[in-house]
């Protein structure tokens, strides 16, 4: 169980600048702090997502989400960490992920927040619709996806 | 009682749960009543990697729903 991550799932839009403020605010003594935010792409300009939708299992991701936490907790000297992860219909051009680390030095900062990432974008129990004008699809993780997470498996 | 559906076959079933058919007493049969009945599902049922849930836990498709209080289907995660 994840100690010193706090796990958000959101149904609606949140205010990423006012997430990092908060964050910041809360790990006073750190000498580091890693903010990552990750929006929905438009992908192809002809033809253009126009929204996610991110089915999920509000008990059963959540847990997901704190084993990777809990895993990343364990690997690094983190002070504190936070998540934020959108579920539900989410507009292009809104943030979907919110990921912030703090540690003493930078370099776990660094790395505790890739690692977070890789692994919620590949491990997490959530079912992504891509929305567009005449279509939508249900997207897999992409080959890159799982060679990058991958990369802290040695 | 009713099996919970996500992502593609949500889509496939044009419903979030089922209701489970007579005589439906393993994930197997679960798994070919639904592919009778809805048969847009067959194909993602029949994945490798579509997985059984019990109470919110992997389980083998062999396993009895019986004692279950939470059945669902899940296709393959797309993560975050």
């Amino acid at each position: 169980m994840a100690q010193i991550t706090d796990i958000h799932l959101a149904e609606d839009a949140f205010d990423v600048d006012a997430a990092a403020t908060a964050f910041r605010q809360a790990a006073p003594t750190a000498g580091a702090i890693v903010n990552f935010v990750g929006q929905v792409s438009p992908e192809q300009q002809d033809d253009p997502v126009q929204a996610l939708f991110l089915d999920h299992m509000p008990q059963a991701t959540r847990a997901s989400i704190e084993k990777i936490a809990a895993a990343a907790e364990a690997r690094w000297p983190l002070e504190k960490s936070t998540i934020i992860h959108r579920v539900g219909r989410v507009e292009t051009g809104q943030p979907i992920v919110f990921v912030a680390c703090a540690a003493r030095h930078r370099r776990d900062a660094f790395e505790a927040a890739d690692y977070l990432m890789d692994y919620l974008k590949s491990d997490v129990l959530l079912w992504k619709k891509e929305i567009r004008a005449n279509s939508t699809d249900w997207i897999e993780p992409r080959p890159q996806d799982m060679t990058d997470k991958q990369r802290w498996e040695d | 009682m009713q099996v919970h559906l996500y992502g593609i076959l949500t889509d496939l079933a044009g419903a979030r749960s089922l209701a489970l058919g007579p005589d439906v007493t393993t994930g197997d049969a679960l798994r070919d009543y639904l592919s009778r009945q809805h048969p847009p599902m067959a194909e993602v049922l029949a994945r490798p990697s579509t997985r059984l849930l019990l109470d919110h836990e992997t389980a083998d498709w062999q396993a009895s729903l019986a004692s279950a209080s939470d059945i669902a289907i899940i296709p393959m995660v797309s993560g975050g």
